[in-house]
């Protein structure tokens, strides 16, 4: 496990930019079971947010607006971006919950991805991030809400914190990330 | 602001500040005008339409034309007035400074600084501008700080936008919409505890047309503070949460430390000109009475705001307010500024000068008035000092020579606005103390005329007096011997010693009236 | 070289103490209250000797080659090299210029973790003589001068006395990492959260007992994991065995 990281790491730092959110080794898995890092979205526009499947108003909010910027997309960059949600709930999570949630939610699977991991990497990820949260009453988990936009090398490159700000300028940020070649190093 | 840091420049200081006081005595009498001064009938100014600055809704001016890097100042300077009639974007940068420095003689004091000093750095746009705020907190910082700018036209005035921690910056940009003098503070928390250790400070936004011309601008800012010692205590303080809770100041202050407009450091104009004080009030709990002693506000701002109040004698300004105020300068001197609550001025430190050189006014002010009631003020005198001998005197161990040393300082206090400070008084008003044929023909009546006053004719040295001095009532016999001994031993007087016995044996014969002293 | 510094490692292993079990104590917008169970700690904040030969084993931390992701540009950088705290500071004193990242993974190589900020506040509310002594005059003042006062060079451990669990230094010193330092929501401006930290703050804490757990809430709150302050350390914690 440590030397598959290692090496994964060898092979990966040429091409990764020291501030890629793709340097993360931690182990996720899908709502499919499948398991996997979040460097297994390299190469395509990300957008990023963290959420709980039973969290009854702020994230719903989170993905009608997630929707909102991709209908905002022209189609052909709607195409290319990806969408994952990461929950702040790992333990009541499951991949059986949260491919429930899919569903619930009409989240199509081919751009959509609902990851779970532990709850140190959940807290790593949210450092990262600069989501804020904590444990609230009867089980809800207060947060932030926030997307991150990533690059396809993993770079944070736009951040949507406040949900009802304008949706122009994140909206050509996702264009512009969609438009930039898929260069290791980026732009 | 500067501080003394060494021993001569210290007693220097305290000299200095007895010297304040005494003119702060004499400036505070309220003299009755002169008879000889014409009696004209004022008829009130034609205050002209009440103009309506639109507000906000006529605040923005259209996109910035130019760039420009914002001049900050410590008070109590003041930028430069500005000139552009035209929008600019104005870069503003403030690094947040935690620092011990002096809030009193030998007092030291952990301040929270926008900029380095207490009160913050003095911030000067146009109404209209497009305001880039750069907020630096230092490396060296203990504290995340923040500021919110009253003339912030959005949630929280930056507060969110500009949350800092130590070694980081933060940048927000707005528009100053509504013009008007604004305070500024941090809205960390605990906030309260961010505003008593000195974190605030004041931003200008002018009219588009500007303010009227004026020869002298000073930033003058007001805040109160908590320290777990009492007032003067000395040695490092610290903050008093307890204290400020209960809004009980232990120090109310003008920019951030005891003696920041005095003696050197007073504000400095001349005869002739019109000064215009930059007024802020930090808090965090105290409302200010604002007052100069001598002089009238001919203009002011009430609340910085836009219109114009004339012809005001003492102007409130609410802790997290401000108020703008003129003045023509007709007469030579020196003006005191407290705030007119009147114990934090004697007790607390809310003094300032301002010295105006130049010509003498007489026909203005003749300088000879004085109000006898106000020079029985016990805390014109140098308290400590003169606790010490009175002490000291109680457990028998005083001296001749200390019983003079805190009689003069007991002289300069009481006695000296009448008699003079070199005991000559003032022929045909005040009779002299000094070389006083009265007075060394029986030194023991003077106790009888320090505890009774005196009233009637008497002659002495060849001239004929005929005023009134009133009761000493508020000296106690310690005080009194002291005060004497003092007198007799100076100016060629004939010497000697009066004992807080003789005071004692003296008092008891006599009935005492209401308010006396022990 | 890697036996010598795992040695120095061992050596410079710090005791730790039980803490707990005791009720929540961070009332001021924590997490919950939770009652906290038992838990380990460190006697002592880390030092920049026990740090040093962390870097030593795990160069990936070095400030020359630890990721911008990690950590910022202040990462160690009052050490003289990449590798040593050199001659100029105090090689005892608490380690600080250490990012929330360096601190977990400094942790997690001992076989331990950054206490949570319920845990801190549990060790941190005992004075010498008291479990709880935050309702304690002179043990609040003591606290809030440290917070009043900018800070003084970092000298050795040790400066103050065991509390009543054992644990040292918690107050005085340095500012301390804790895992869930990123639980207040003070980001957002226009939440209610946000509110309470500003203007709000002083409604919610009118005791001043209180306001020693305040005013640590509003520092971890201005903190991003990335960050490396000078007055900030750490020390680590560990789960009690069954």
């Amino acid at each position: 496990m440590i030397a598959l990281s290692v090496a994964a790491l060898l092979a990966l730092a040429p091409t990764l930019p020291d501030d890629s959110l793709y340097l993360v080794e931690d182990r996720y898995e899908d709502q499919t079971g499948r398991a996997l890092q979040l460097v297994s979205f390299r190469g395509e526009p990300v957008l990023l947010a963290m959420f709980y499947a039973r969290c009854p108003q702020a994230c719903p909010l989170l993905i009608s607006e997630v929707k909102r910027v991709l209908a905002a997309l022209p189609p052909a960059e709607r195409d290319i971006v990806k969408v994952v949600l990461v929950t702040l709930d790992p333990v009541r999570d499951t991949p059986a919950f949260l491919r429930q949630t899919m569903t619930s939610r009409s989240l199509a699977p081919g751009r959509w991805t609902l990851l779970r991991s532990n709850p140190e990497a959940t807290r790593t990820l949210a450092a990262l991030l600069g989501v804020r949260y904590r444990a609230g009453a009867g089980g809800a988990i207060d947060h932030s809400s926030q997307i991150a936009l990533l690059d396809r090398v993993g770079r944070t490159v736009a951040v949507r914190g406040d949900l009802s700000a304008p949706l122009e300028s994140f909206v050509a940020a996702v264009v512009d990330a969609a438009r930039r070649p898929a260069s290791p190093t980026g732009p | 602001m500067t501080f003394v840091d060494d021993e001569s420049q210290a007693r220097v200081g305290v000299g200095a500040r007895r010297t304040l006081l005494l003119s702060l005595l004499v400036a505070s009498v309220g003299c009755p005008a002169p008879a000889s001064t014409t009696a004209t009938t004022l008829s009130p100014p034609d205050p002209g339409p009440v103009r309506d600055s639109g507000g906000s809704a006529a605040g923005g001016l259209g996109p910035p034309q130019l760039e420009e890097v914002a001049i900050l100042t410590d008070a109590p300077l003041v930028p430069p007035p500005i000139t552009r009639r035209v929008p600019a974007k104005v870069k503003v940068e403030i690094e947040v400074i935690e620092a011990e420095l002096p809030i009193s003689d030998g007092v030291s004091y952990s301040f929270w600084t926008f900029g380095g000093k207490v009160p913050g750095k003095f911030i000067r746009v146009r109404q209209g501008d497009t305001v880039e705020l750069k907020l630096l907190n230092h490396p060296s910082s203990k504290m995340p700080h923040n500021i919110d700018l009253h003339a912030v036209t959005g949630p929280g005035g930056g507060a969110a936008s500009t949350f800092t921690a130590p070694g980081h910056g933060s940048q927000f940009t707005f528009q100053a919409l509504n013009q008007g003098l604004y305070v500024y503070h941090c809205a960390t928390a605990p906030v309260g505890m961010h505003v008593a250790n000195g974190m605030y400070g004041l931003i200008l936004v002018e009219p588009p047309e500007g303010l009227p011309k004026v020869d002298r601008e000073f930033y003058v800012m007001q805040g109160d503070f908590y320290t777990v010692g009492k007032y003067r205590e000395k040695g490092h303080q610290p903050f008093d949460m307890q204290k400020a809770i209960e809004e009980n100041a232990t120090y109310v202050l003008f920019n951030g430390a005891e003696g920041s407009l005095l003696d050197n450091n007073a504000l400095k104009a001349a005869v002739g000109e019109r000064v215009r004080l930059f007024v802020g009030n930090g808090g965090p709990n105290l409302v200010s009475s604002f007052h100069v002693i001598g002089e009238v506000f001919d203009h002011v701002w009430t609340e910085g705001g836009t219109h114009v109040q004339e012809n005001v004698q003492t102007t409130l300004v609410p802790a997290g307010g401000s108020a703008i105020v003129d003045f023509k300068l007709e007469v030579p001197g020196t003006y005191i500024l407290v705030d007119h609550s009147i114990f934090r001025a004697f007790n607390k430190g809310a003094v300032g000068m301002i010295k105006v050189s130049g010509a003498e006014r007489k026909d203005v002010y003749s300088g000879k008035e004085v109000d006898s009631v106000y020079l029985a003020d016990k805390a014109a005198s140098d308290a400590g000092a003169i606790q010490r001998a009175s002490s000291a005197l109680g457990a028998g161990t005083l001296t001749r020579e200390q019983q003079v040393e805190a009689g003069r300082a007991l002289f300069a206090g009481t006695c000296s606005a009448c008699h003079g400070g070199e005991g000559k008084g003032l022929p045909g008003v005040f009779p002299p103390l000094a070389g006083s044929d009265f007075l060394n023909a029986d030194p023991s009546r003077a106790i009888g005329v320090l505890l009774n006053g005196l009233s009637g004719k008497v002659s002495v040295n060849g001239g004929a007096y005929d005023s009134v001095m009133p009761p000493m009532s508020q000296l106690n016999d310690d005080e009194i011997a002291n005060l004497l001994t003092f007198v007799v031993n100076s100016w060629g007087n004939s010497g000697g010693q009066i004992s807080s016995a003789q005071v004692k044996e003296r008092r008891s014969g006599t009935p005492r009236p209401a308010g006396a002293a022990r | 070289m890697l036996a010598f510094l795992l040695i120095i490692a061992l050596a410079a292993s710090p005791e730790m103490v039980t803490i707990g079990p005791g009720p929540a104590v961070a009332k001021n917008g924590g997490p919950v209250d939770v009652d906290v169970g038992r838990f380990l700690l460190d006697v002592d904040l880390v030092s920049r000797t026990d740090f040093a030969a962390f870097v030593g084993d795990h160069p990936l931390w070095r400030r020359d080659r630890a990721r911008a992701l990690f950590v910022d540009e202040r990462y160690l950088a009052d050490w003289a090299s990449a590798r040593a705290p050199g001659e100029d500071v105090d090689p005892a004193a608490p380690v600080t210029l250490v990012s929330w990242f360096a601190a977990r993974a400094y942790c997690s190589a001992q076989g331990k973790r950054l206490p949570t900020s319920a845990e801190w506040e549990l060790a941190a509310a005992a004075s010498t003589t008291k479990k709880d002594a935050r309702a304690d005059p002179s043990f609040v003042a003591a606290i809030l001068d440290w917070y009043g006062r900018p800070p003084a060079p970092l000298r050795a451990n040790h400066r103050t006395q065991a509390n009543l669990w054992g644990v040292r230094d918690l107050h005085g010193v340095v500012w301390e990492w804790v895992e869930d330092f990123n639980f207040a929501l003070v980001k957002d401006g226009r939440s209610g959260d946000g509110g309470a930290l500003f203007c709000g703050a002083g409604a919610s804490a009118a005791d001043p007992a209180d306001y020693a757990g305040f005013m640590r809430l509003a520092f971890r709150s201005s903190l991003e994991a990335r960050f490396a302050l000078p007055v900030l350390g750490f020390r680590c914690a560990k789960d009690v065995l069954p």
